[in-house]
């Protein structure tokens, strides 16, 4: 079963994805509303997720900055970017994301998007 | 001829081989004028060179009195006084500048040097002046005083500071606007500060001289100061580096003006700015995230087998409305950068797009119909433009279907070249309640009048009018029936068209 | 007259002139050195006769251009010219002497003898060259500044007295043109421009306001310029001369247009996409209503539907809230004594229904008629924005918030503090947090708009906010926003 950690400052949007990813047999294994606390969660986390989702503009700690230290962490932590800020694209690569969405996307946008990075491994 | 050498007391004795006529010669040859007088004021002598000068001969003014037939009137009582004391040994030798007026009345200036010769008792016995012509030389001089004085007047008057400083920032030169701007009572005071301490950054005086030192001419450079009151002020320098023989910068001078005011209006107009681009920045970032939620759930719904097949198809409507909403998003947020990135218009197919818009309309308005009859088919007509061509029939379609309280709404879209082939005129033709004639112009620019308002569609249509303009088109509108506005309104648009 | 009279007049004149007199042979070897010499350079005339001239008395930096001129008289030439020449006194000292000179020939015709009767002019000269510098320190000043200076009188006749060299740079025309035409400047003006700069010239008194005109340049394209003026009035308070200085405004024209033109857009965009999206918002909530109250949508279905209705919702308050942001500017400040109960009763009220999933438990010490603060109808937006960011940021199902306020020591404002339970914010966030708009994408979202409109409409009030830790020392116990606010005097 796929893994995967959600990492958004918005609540709702924590809502619909489990809703989802539980639908399509995914396990939301881990959800944090911040950077900071995203960090502190994966540090800890075991066994990792295979996908992380990161939004970029989220209080105390940005997606590009938790992004750096989670591949610190783990250098093969796989993270998908899903942003609503298109200027954060160059910067998410550069930090080691491995794929970057821009908000709003369909469901099979995105899921068509996790099974590449999947299948890319 | 040999020199003369033989001289005990420096004087020319009787003795000396040297004749009379020599003396006559040296001082005449010289350019010099002699003049004798007695102690009447008689002339006694009168060489070639006052006669050259005057125009008078020796024989016309022998025996007459020197004043008043040479000296003028208003210079005549301090002459007079003058000889007098002379005469009387009062006054040592001394050199005046004395205008002598020419036989043909004309005034020439002379500076003068007179002595007396005594007799054995000591007195007085005859005055003489040797004088050279210094009109000319007094004239350059006059000259230079009246320039010296229009140059000075105007460094005092000028509503523009004016200084001169040295690279180490003393205070050579300040004009009195200088000095009131910066709040002194008089120049005095100011002169003993040094220029740097009247920057509020000190390091900003450095930065500006290391750039003049470089340019030579430094404009416009803006900067904080501080008043002697401590009130703080911008100014603006325009300053060139004077450099000495050597291509040293011994002084700076330049022109300083005070430009609190204006700042102050850039600096909110900057905020303003900011401010909105922060706004627009944050609108479009929160509501993309905002669609992100509305739109999962929708597709939750969507994909749930609960849901009867007949609501499905309003629920993909309805995604299709927040789809149109991110659009939208990304259109404003491509408009920004319109004003930075080069244009990049393209032959485009007409068709496409104008059905997209359609569409979108349709889902916007679900409780109203639309009624569209058009000539516009795939393939048929090419128009030079960019992605925003949908947008652009979206609001004008959007603005029809808002104004025209029917649930049947009817409009006509018909598109044919015009202007020698150059353009496509396209006419969109409602049946709405029409523009009155004092508004047609003014539905365009809504938004600047009325930024606060909410009437119409003014926002829309200014995006429309915008668009058009970037395309290089043409936007009006015009009763459907001619001179009965309220038959509904025709949008006429001439785009330029593009290769088939 | 007789001769010897004559001579012997001349021999006391020579002797006495104060003039001075020098004769040398044609070699440049002194021969004659009258008293006013000796009394000028101190030197007697034993101790220069014999001597070369050039080497005694003249100054290196005239040598050799004098012995040139001695070159000269010794063949006879006499130039008309006064010639002026450096003398350096036996001590030391410089004098500036103007000489003429007159040549004495033997009976062949050849020059034995030259005099020169001198004028000592230093004093003159000190005088000529202090005004020449003082001349070229003041025209260099107008001739070198960037901006054109001119001096128009109006009186006995309209023309210019004046114009600097920098007009020519800024116009491309020269200056002579506009001195032959006192109405030059009615020819170049633009003519958008033409009717502003007639009325100037009817009523100079609109000089004296910093003015901005543009000009067509001689190359026709346009020049900006902004010019500043002072007018002259003579005794009797008629008006006769205007000093003026214009300055090449056209980069910064540029600029400001610019700037004017992109802050427009900006505004212009955010209205749009507000007015649009209200729009599109509409339709969305209209068919999820439709939706919700269909008898075939499924129960089951029900709460996502709700959710998406909420969303919506959140949406049109955001639009609510930037509309509102760009509008408090333009309101003008009329300050009012204001109770704050009532405003923090509707904010929470409006808190609550924003949050329709969470439960807010909001205590407050705040009673009826307890206090007066200096505010306007902002207030009540003030408190909602800060209860709402604190209920957003608390994850948990109940959101408790404590509203303390009491006086200050000074009594001249009331202190209110909001503490949250939820995640809190550290310190490097504290101040940041208020200033959006100065650090744009730092990578934070949501709170932003709340906040920077709670410290803008605090900012109208004179009064300020800041945050601490709820618990003094561990920010993740949650934030306490304290609030100060002017009361009545």
């Amino acid at each position: 079963m796929v893994s995967i950690f959600i990492v958004d400052d918005d609540e709702n949007l924590h809502r619909v994805y489990r809703s989802f990813f539980t639908m399509k047999g995914i396990d939301v294994i881990a959800s944090a509303f911040d950077g900071s606390e995203a960090v502190k969660i994966f540090g800890k986390l075991n066994p990792r997720p295979d996908i992380l989702l990161m939004d970029y503009r989220m209080p105390n700690k940005d997606g590009v900055s938790t992004t750096k230290e989670i591949k610190q962490i783990d250098p093969a932590s796989k993270i998908i970017f899903l942003s609503a800020d298109e200027t954060a694209r160059d910067q998410a690569f550069k930090a080691g994301a491995i794929s970057f969405l821009i908000k709003p996307v369909r469901f099979a946008h995105l899921l068509q998007t996790i099974s590449e990075v999947l299948d890319h491994q | 001829m040999r020199p003369p050498t033989n001289h005990s007391n420096g004087l020319i004795n009787e003795n000396s081989s040297i004749h009379r006529s020599r003396f006559v010669r040296i001082i005449e040859a010289a350019g010099a004028l002699v003049v004798g007088m007695n102690t009447q004021g008689q002339i006694t002598l009168f060489n070639k060179r006052c006669e050259e000068v005057t125009g008078y001969s020796e024989k016309e003014v022998l025996g007459k009195t020197i004043f008043p037939l040479l000296i003028p009137e208003d210079e005549l009582a301090g002459v007079l006084e003058r000889f007098r004391r002379l005469v009387n040994g009062k006054l040592p030798t001394y050199s005046p500048q004395v205008h002598w007026i020419t036989k043909t009345g004309e005034k020439r200036l002379m500076q003068w040097n007179n002595t007396f010769v005594t007799d054995e008792m000591g007195k007085v016995e005859e005055i003489f002046g040797i004088g050279i012509e210094i009109t000319e030389w007094k004239k350059a001089q006059q000259a230079l005083k009246e320039s010296e004085t229009q140059y000075q007047s105007l460094f005092d008057s000028v509503p523009v500071g004016l200084y001169r400083t040295t690279p180490d920032g003393q205070i050579l030169e300040i004009n009195p606007a200088l000095v009131a701007m910066l709040g002194y009572e008089d120049k005095e005071e100011l002169i003993k500060r040094n220029a740097s301490e009247f920057y509020v950054d000190a390091t900003a005086r450095k930065r500006w001289k290391a750039l003049i030192e470089q340019e030579e001419v430094v404009r416009g450079f803006e900067v904080q100061f501080r008043r002697r009151d401590g009130q703080i002020i911008w100014v603006e320098l325009n300053a060139r580096a004077i450099r000495n023989e050597k291509g040293e910068v011994y002084c700076y001078e330049g022109n300083l003006e005070d430009i609190t005011k204006r700042k102050e209006t850039e600096i909110a107009l900057l905020a303003a700015h900011h401010r909105s681009e922060f706004l627009l920045d944050l609108m479009a970032h929160d509501l993309n995230n905002i669609n992100q939620g509305i739109m999962l759930a929708l597709e939750l719904i969507e994909n749930d087998d609960q849901l009867p097949p007949h609501l499905r198809e309003s629920v993909r409507d309805t995604l299709a409305q927040v789809e149109r909403s991110a659009d939208l998003i990304a259109n404003v947020k491509r408009f920004q950068s319109l004003k930075i990135e080069p244009r990049l218009l393209g032959s485009r197919d007409l068709s496409p797009p104008f059905h997209a818009a359609v569409r979108a309309v349709e889902r916007a308005f679900p409780n109203k119909q639309l009624f569209l009859t058009t000539n516009i088919e795939d393939g048929k007509y090419q128009i030079s433009g960019d992605g925003f061509i949908t947008e652009l029939f979206f609001n004008l379609l959007h603005n029809a279907m808002k104004m025209d309280s029917n649930t049947f709404v009817k409009v006509e879209v018909q598109a044919n070249t015009v202007e020698k082939g150059e353009f496509l005129k396209i006419q969109i033709m409602d049946q709405g309640p029409g523009v009155p004639n004092s508004e047609k112009k003014r539905i365009f620019s809504h938004y600047k009048e009325d930024s606060a308002g909410e009437r119409g569609s003014g926002v829309g249509l200014t995006l429309v009018q915008r668009i058009i303009q970037r395309y290089g088109g043409q936007i009006w509108v015009q009763d459907r029936i001619e001179g009965d506005y309220t038959q509904g309104a025709n949008f006429v648009l001439l785009l330029p068209r593009g290769e088939d | 007259m007789p001769e010897p009279t004559l001579q012997h007049r001349f021999q006391n004149l020579a002797k006495a002139a104060d003039v001075l007199i020098i004769g040398t042979n044609a070699r440049g070897k002194i021969t004659f050195f009258n008293r006013k010499c000796e009394q000028v350079t101190s030197y007697t005339q034993d101790e220069v006769f014999g001597k070369s001239v050039f080497t005694s008395l003249i100054s290196k930096k005239d040598r050799v251009e004098v012995r040139k001129m001695f070159k000269r008289l010794a063949v006879g030439e006499v130039s008309p010219d006064l010639s002026e020449v450096a003398l350096i006194t036996k001590d030391g000292n410089q004098l500036v002497t103007q000489w003429r000179y007159s040549l004495i020939y033997d009976e062949k015709g050849t020059v034995i003898e030259i005099f020169g009767i001198g004028l000592d002019i230093t004093e003159q000269k000190m005088t000529e060259n202090q005004l020449h510098e003082s001349e070229a320190r003041f025209r260099l000043l107008a001739e070198n500044a960037l901006d054109s200076i001119y001096l128009f009188s109006l009186h006995p006749k309209r023309k210019f007295e004046y114009v600097s060299p920098a007009t020519t740079q800024m116009t491309g025309y020269a200056v002579e043109e506009f001195y032959a035409d006192p109405d030059f400047v009615i020819k170049i003006i633009h003519p958008d421009d033409l009717s502003s700069l007639q009325s100037m010239l009817a009523d100079p008194a609109a000089f004296t306001t910093p003015s901005e005109l543009r000009w067509v340049k001689k190359d026709g394209s346009v020049l900006w310029t902004e010019q500043r003026s002072r007018l002259i009035h003579d005794d009797d308070g008629n008006l006769v001369a205007v000093y003026g200085v214009v300055r090449d405004i056209t980069g910064r024209k540029q600029a400001t247009d610019d700037m004017q033109r992109a802050r427009n857009l900006a505004e212009f965009l955010v209205d749009l996409m507000a007015h649009d999206l209200n729009n599109i918002n509409q339709g969305i909530l209209s068919a999820l209503e439709i939706l919700l109250h269909d008898p075939g949508f499924p129960e089951q279905l029900e709460g996502r539907l709700k959710d998406a209705i909420a969303q919506v919702e959140r949406s049109a308050y955001l639009i609510d809230s930037v509309k509102r942001f760009q509008r408090i500017d333009v309101e003008p400040l009329q300050l009012k004594l204001v109770d704050p109960f009532a405003p923090l009763q509707s904010a929470i009220w409006a808190a609550e229904r924003a949050h329709p999933a969470k439960q807010l438990f909001v205590t407050s010490n705040i009673r009826k008629g307890q206090y007066q603060v200096l505010a306007d109808r902002f207030l009540s937006e003030l408190f909602f924005n800060i209860l709402h960011n604190a209920a957003k940021y608390d994850h948990s199902d109940r959101v408790t918030i404590d509203v303390r306020a009491n006086k200050m020591r000074n009594k001249r404002s009331l202190q209110i503090q909001i503490m949250d339970h939820g995640p809190g914010i550290p310190d490097e966030e504290k101040e940041r947090i208020f200033s959006r708009l100065a650090s744009r994408r730092t990578g934070v979202k949501g709170s932003g708009i709340g906040l920077t409109l709670v410290n803008q409409i605090l900012q109208r009030y004179g009064g300020s906010i800041s945050i601490t830790d709820r618990v003094e020392g561990d920010h993740t116990q949650g934030a306490n926003f304290v609030i100060l606010i002017p009361l009545k005097e």
